[in-house]
């Protein structure tokens, strides 16, 4: 609404506010303080509602932003969206903080200082795509499209699909993606033969046993969890769901669980075999399963007649329960009561997560937690357990190629030349490596898209030192984080209420399902979809890149993925929740919820109603999941045997695995190597002195790191915890009494790395022996209510890589602490 | 005339924290920055309780949301020296800010520790003053302030029924609290009225109030978590 000069002020003279400018600091009579232009503005107070998405994490809850005059002023989840269900967490219900953020990235900016200074100008959309297209361009005339490398963040949006094409179209294997939870990918491979996330039913199962995933904190879907667990003890008189979670701190998560066990770090894998043992010495597991759908279980001759060693007689031979107590620091008893429990309740579940997959053994700790389900026969028909389903989009055809693009893209990608592992894609924290020694060649162009491993990675000092070394970086960030620091340009994306996009197919959800995101104002500076600016620059270097993709802007590409799900008449727009037999009737029947005759029309709901499901997916049979050598679910995994074999040139001697296992840092010889067991896991052993081992946990009011730009977030950053706009160290008050600690002291916390000065906290719920920091505070960059709040523990976290998957290991660090003052002082 | 209550299953509650964040939104809380929280000014007319039973390794840990109880027999209106806090016909326990002179003493009274004082003059930077709730007024600095059972939702419900020409029904009017709760742990509706669910709740063999030996008579039920059988 605008109002016109003469009007304001007979407004003000009404009100007789006119004289009392002086009083409210205006230094001339006619200037009007904004507060009181925005309240005249603002009068009217017409409200409205608008769906869409909160991308502010992966998990892409359904919201619905309550409007008043157009201006977005809060946000509440959107009732019919089937995942949140109409709950939000409390980073989505202050989002519109990160909108209105006075320190967003307002136009397109170049460098004009050094690099990490912070200095910039601003710069014209035209200018800056235009000299980003020409770097590229230049990298197609010299035939070097795989000097390109592409930094991002796995967000289960189109968006990461767009960006996994224009690399494909543009001939460049350096896709790195941080973030994606890699190790549990690779426990799916080796069992199941797949990298597709898994889906879980919890419909039926009467017990939860959690691996440290801390659900209710962190991804796939915090709010999802809060449900579901809460949930699971609400389900009535004997039909609750007993929960037990396994971890070296009492989360949130495990503080709702019902029983908590207490493990010592890193040692996850042993507990996990232990109940296998107790299973399979009852002869309590799913024998036909077992029997019929498994490979390796029992001992088992290859097709040369040599006898290899089965599951079943390792765990016999060497994860009996007093073994794995004194291993694990759990009692014996305590594992045979859940291991009898596990065995005897119909339905049960087995999830892993956190600390389980972040350990220098993480992939064989995930590995042996997801043969439990294997042991439960969890993938059978009506399982609990399958394979997220993509929803029905237009099939795109495969990204058009010249010769310049296939021949980038046959190229080795940068984390294979460098890495020692078996899964290169999965580590790309050693890309400084690669990049700094310029090998196997050089990145010349890199681009950043939310990916800030400058503040998350334990090797952040690499990375910085890697990013100087590029000529030309260029981040696609709405903020200036730690690594767009170091960038040349920085090209803003919208807010996300000022944009289209589409969050598909999150893990662990067991339908498959997209949520709408819509702008619900006009973006409010001169910023573009990171989506658009990517089509732009196709077009720009033209050619097959441009010709991959036809559409003029990023909201047509949307619309042609969904022209295929209006077409085929799958699924159901999000609506009213109905009885399930009530849907399934009509869908029988061939009849929608909604009366739709164009595709236009369909878009319309679909944006109105937030998104679509398909709430009774296709029946498949379980067997086509099992795609490994064996066609099985395998406790000894040919798979890994084979990816070992392809590193080695020719036919592989014994002699040469074992010096690439060696390589690896595998402790395992022999056959043991493929199946899933306890690798004692490796910790900084460099002093003597650090005698505690340090973990990182993540809370919900800064989810994948999103809670920095929301002031709210970052007061309320430890409510549980009562610690507003601070760091804090956790410690059981026998560790703390040892080291002459009590609670609010200001501690040195020192590891090979660093040290870090930061409040003390004492708490029954942590293991004795091992200290806990929450991540997400001590940012370098990202705004003013960022910038110099709490500390990093990244910073001084010890490098370690997970043996075999090259994910980061979180769980090698160890720390001294000493007291410096005590709260009166602090 | 309602008698409004709140009734919070504790068994459901996960702890997550939605409902502090509603209502900071909700009612333009202050956000007071880093300096003026270390001096434990943080302001949170909802909060969570954190409460550890036992010792490591067989340890409990309860979490408990925390709204204004809203005594019908308030200890905090009767401290008051200039009427800035009283109790309404029905049943609410609310603030009149421009009464209010600072004394703090109803804040010093209140035996749960809702209240809150505003030791400077709310400030947003001016991009976001834009984001701030329009039906909720800022206050001014020198007042205390508290939960409100978020009141003037009940304003703007009461001339919808009207319009609508129909009595108050149980739903139309609902702390932002209740409303945000992704768990449905929150219950909100009229204490006496036998079609509300808070009734039947406040009932229930697992329901207690907190304090109840004061004689404060609060009108937030809390059921207790169950046990797995």
């Amino acid at each position: 609404m605008e109002i016109s000069r003469r009007e304001f002020l007979r407004l003000l003279g009404a009100t007789g506010a006119g004289v009392s400018l002086a009083g409210l600091g205006c230094d001339s009579t006619w200037s009007v303080p904004d507060e009181m232009y925005e309240r005249v503005v603002g009068a009217p107070g017409i409200e409205t509602w608008k769906t869409s998405l909160c991308t502010l994490c992966p998990a892409g809850c359904g919201i619905k932003v309550r409007l008043i005059d157009g201006i977005p002023v809060a946000i509440g989840g959107n009732p019919l969206h089937p995942v949140n269900r109409g709950g939000v967490c409390p980073m989505a219900n202050v989002g519109v903080e990160a909108l209105f953020n006075p320190d967003r990235v307002t136009e397109p900016l170049r460098r004009v200082g050094a690099r990490g200074e912070g200095k910039w100008e601003p710069v014209s959309w035209d200018e800056a795509i235009e000299t980003v297209g020409s770097r590229l361009q230049g990298l197609r005339e010299r035939n070097e499209t795989n000097r390109l490398a592409f930094f991002t963040n796995h967000d289960n949006t189109l968006r990461s699909d767009l960006v996994a094409r224009f690399m494909t179209a543009f001939g460049s294997p350096n896709l790195c993606v941080f973030g994606k939870n890699n190790a549990s990918t690779l426990a799916t491979y080796l069992t199941q033969g797949h990298k597709k996330p898994l889906s879980y039913d919890f419909k039926n199962i009467k017990l939860l046993i959690n691996f440290g995933a801390d659900f209710l904190d962190e991804g796939p879907s915090p709010v999802r969890f809060n449900q579901l667990y809460s949930e699971f003890r609400n389900r009535g008189e004997g039909r609750n769901v007993k929960i037990v979670h396994i971890d070296s701190r009492c989360s949130r998560t495990a503080s709702i669980s019902h029983e908590w066990l207490p493990v010592k770090p890193g040692t996850m894998a042993a507990l996990a075999l232990g109940i296998a043992n107790v299973l399979i010495k009852d002869g309590q597991y799913d024998r036909g399963f077992v029997a019929a759908n498994s490979f390796g279980f029992t001992d088992w001759k290859d097709r040369a007649g040599k006898v290899h060693r089965g599951f079943k007689a390792l765990v016999e031979e060497d994860y009996y329960p007093e073994k794995v107590a004194r291993i694990t620091e759990i009692p014996a008893r305590r594992i045979v009561e859940l291991a009898r429990t596990f065995a005897t309740v119909e339905s049960a579940l087995v999830l892993a997560g956190g600390q389980a997959g972040n350990s220098s053994n993480g992939l064989y700790t995930l590995w042996a937690i997801e043969c439990l389900n294997g042991l439960k026969g969890n993938y059978k028909d009506n399982g609990n357990i399958s394979i997220c389903q993509e929803p029905p989009f237009t099939e795109l055809p495969e990204a058009t190629m010249d010769e310049v693009s296939s021949k980038g893209l046959s190229r080795p990608g940068m984390t294979r030349s460098v890495t020692p592992f078996c899964f290169p894609e999965n580590a790309v924290s050693l890309l400084p490596q690669a990049i700094l020694q310029q090998h196997p060649y050089p990145i010349e162009v890199l681009f950043l898209a939310n990916a800030n491993p400058v503040f998350s990675a334990t090797n952040q000092s690499d990375f910085v030192a890697a990013l100087e070394k590029i000529p030309f970086t260029v981040s696609f960030n709405s903020f200036v984080d730690e690594t767009s620091l170091y960038a040349d340009f920085i090209l803003p994306d919208h807010v996300f209420l000022e944009k289209y996009e589409v969050v598909h197919t999150v893990p662990t959800v067991p339908f498959s399902h997209l949520g709408m995101q819509q702008p619900v104002l006009e973006p409010l500076y001169n910023t573009r979809n990171t989506g658009d600016v990517l089509l732009q620059i196709a077009r720009n270097i033209g050619g097959t890149v441009a010709s991959s993709f036809p559409w003029p802007d990023y909201k047509e590409c949307i619309q042609f993925h969904l022209q295929g799900i209006y077409e085929r008449g799958a699924g159901t727009i999000f609506s009213e929740r109905m009885d399930d037999a009530w849907l399934k009737f009509l869908k029988r029947r061939g009849w929608q919820v909604f009366e739709y005759s164009t595709f236009e029309e369909f878009w319309q709901v679909l944006l109105d109603n937030g998104g679509w499901w398909d709430p009774f997916p296709a029946e498949t049979d379980f067997r086509t999941i099992f795609q490994t050598p064996s066609k099985r679910f395998e406790f000894f995994s040919q798979g890994l045997q084979r990816e070992i074999r392809s590193q080695i040139p020719g036919t592989a001697t014994g002699e040469e695995i074992r010096s690439l296992l060696q390589k690896w840092k595998i402790e395992a010889r022999g056959d043991l190597a493929f199946l899933p067991h306890y690798e004692s896991t490796r910790f900084d052993d460099s002093n003597p002195e650090f005698d505690l081992h340090l973990l990182p946990y993540n809370l919900i009011t800064n989810i994948a790191g999103g809670g920095c730009v929301l002031p709210m977030m970052q007061e309320l950053f430890g409510m549980l915890a009562r610690e507003y706009w601070g760091s804090w160290i956790e410690f059981n008050p026998d560790t703390a009494r040892k080291h002459g600690i009590s609670e609010g002291d200001m501690v040195k916390v020192t590891s090979s790395k660093g040290s870090l000065e930061v409040k003390a906290k004492l708490l029954p719920t942590i293991k004795p022996g091992v200290v806990y920091m929450p991540v997400g505070l001590g940012h370098k960059a990202y705004g003013r209510f960022a910038k110099g709040i709490g500390v990093n523990p990244y910073e001084i976290f010890f490098e370690d890589y997970d043996s075999i998957g090259g994910v980061s290991s979180l769980t090698s660090t160890k720390v001294a602490v000493e007291r410096i003052r005590g709260k009166e002082q602090a | 005339m309602p008698r409004w209550g709140m009734v919070i299953d504790l068994n459901k509650c996960t702890g997550c924290g939605a409902c502090v964040v509603a209502c900071k939104t909700e009612l333009n809380v202050a956000i007071v920055g880093p300096e003026e929280s270390g001096k434990g000014r943080t302001m949170l007319c909802m909060d969570i309780f954190t409460f550890y039973e036992g010792e490591f390794p067989n340890v409990k840990t309860r979490h408990m949301p925390r709204p204004c109880f809203h005594c019908d027999n308030p200890p905090c209106t009767k401290v008051c020296p200039v009427r800035a806090t009283y109790r309404n016909e029905e049943g609410l326990v609310t603030q009149i800010y421009p009464q209010c002179i600072g004394c703090r003493y109803c804040q010093v009274a209140c035996p749960y520790t809702v209240k809150f004082f505003n030791w400077s003059k709310p400030e947003w930077p001016k991009e976001m003053r834009k984001a701030l709730n329009p039906d909720v007024s800022v206050r001014p600095d020198g007042v205390v302030e508290k939960c409100t059972f978020c009141v003037h939702r009940l304003q703007k419900a009461r001339e919808q029924v009207a319009v609508e020409n129909r009595e108050l029904e149980e739903g139309d009017y609902v702390p932002a609290c209740v409303e945000i709760c992704p768990t449905g742990a929150m219950y909100f509706g009229d204490l006496d009225n036998a079609k509300h669910a808070v009734n039947k709740l406040k009932r229930s063999h697992r329901a207690f109030q907190v304090m109840e030996d004061l004689g404060t008579e609060p009108k937030v039920y809390y059921l207790s978590e169950m046990e797995i059988e």
